[in-house]
């Protein structure tokens, strides 16, 4: 549990840019103390400013990993240091936004967990599915009836009697 | 008596390292013996200081009694902002003391920092402050304060952007900063 903050320590005087501080600081504190009159909980252990990096970090871990699982190539281009490199530019994004482990898999943990489960399966579906079409395509190629002999075209057909070639003349 | 004392010797230190590289071993192995302590402390790693408020502080360091103390600060951004600039400006004020920021990253960036920070960096020698900053992540805290650090003790890093920043500074080679592992790490004391 965390210790208690004291908040009680009054000397005799203050010299006049401490008393200054001093009131900032009591001013501040007022402030944060605000929210707790509706609901919130004054006093409380303060937690720990969340680690963007950290959660960057674990996110481009377990997306590169389940990567691998199903392109294993890929296993190799997603080194260390690159994925280092990853979670470094994803970071910001994620405090931009908001975005930290908890909150990510407090919102959408449902949706992720349903993802994992039918990923692995996915991909097996999708090649099946593209392989039977291909088996039908080719079996309505081959039962489909020849098609009839090729006969003289519009642009073959016969010139035009001499007489309409001249009667303009 | 003024608190301005030029003859004083800088004393600014960065400890620097991924997480795991013995930052706080260090850190809290360098600060047993300081009679006035003050630390911005973020996760409770020093359970053995006493926490105050940041209204308790001017008090509580007011003088030059002993005084040994950590503050620990709030969880969201914005808030956790205004109490690092008051604090740095309550140790400024206060002077004669060991300061420690505990991750820089979280209160500044490498091109913009608090004016009560750059105040302790900039000026706080004159005023007896001996500063001790620490962070994971080197290449994105505040340039100044490790421009003007008298010594630099750096930890393995695992980002290649953290190497490049600290090679120039630590007067090492990226090689060498690579090679570190474990709570092997380089130090660089200004003359």
């Amino acid at each position: 549990m965390a210790e208690p903050v004291t908040t009680e320590e009054k000397p005799a005087a203050l010299p006049p840019e401490l008393a200054a501080l001093q009131a900032e600081a009591i001013a501040l504190e007022g402030e944060q103390a605000a929210p707790a009159a509706d609901g919130g909980t004054p006093g409380a252990a303060p937690t720990p400013p969340i680690d963007y990096l950290s959660d960057a970090k674990g996110l481009v871990d377990i997306a590169a990993e389940a990567l691998a699982a199903f392109y294993p190539s890929t296993a190799p281009i997603l080194t260390t240091e690159k994925r280092g490199r990853i979670a470094g530019a994803l970071a910001p994004v994620l405090e931009k936004y908001g975005l930290d482990m908890a909150s990510i898999f407090g919102k959408w943990g449902a949706e992720i967990g349903l993802a994992f489960a039918c990923a692995p399966i996915a991909i097996p579906i999708a090649q099946a599915i593209r392989a039977d079409r291909a088996a039908a395509e080719r079996l309505k190629i081959a039962e489909a009836p020849p098609p009839p002999p090729a006969g003289p075209t519009a642009a073959t057909t016969a010139a035009p009697p001499a007489s309409d070639l001249y009667s303009k003349v | 008596m003024s608190l301005v004392d030029v003859t004083q010797a800088a004393d600014i230190q960065a400890v620097l390292g991924a997480s795991g590289t013995g930052k706080s071993h260090y850190v809290k192995a360098t600060i047993r013996k300081d009679r006035r302590l003050l630390v911005w402390d973020i996760e409770d790693e020093y359970p053995d200081l006493p926490a105050l408020a940041l209204s308790a502080l001017p008090a509580a360091f007011a003088g030059r009694r002993a005084r040994r103390a950590k503050f620990i600060c709030a969880a969201d951004a914005a808030t956790r902002a205004r109490e690092f600039d008051l604090f740095c400006r309550i140790a400024f004020a206060a002077g004669n003391l060991r300061l420690v920021v505990e991750e820089l990253r979280f209160v500044t960036t490498a091109s913009r920092a608090p004016d009560g920070w750059a105040a302790i960096t900039l000026r706080g020698r004159k005023r007896g402050i001996r500063t001790i900053g620490t962070s994971q992540r080197p290449a994105q805290i505040d340039k100044d304060f490790l421009g003007n650090c008298t010594l630099i003790r750096c930890g393995a890093l695992e980002y290649p952007e953290d190497r490049k920043a600290v090679a120039p500074i630590l007067r090492a080679s990226l090689e060498e900063i690579a090679a570190l592992s474990g709570y092997r790490a380089l130090e660089y004391r200004r003359a």
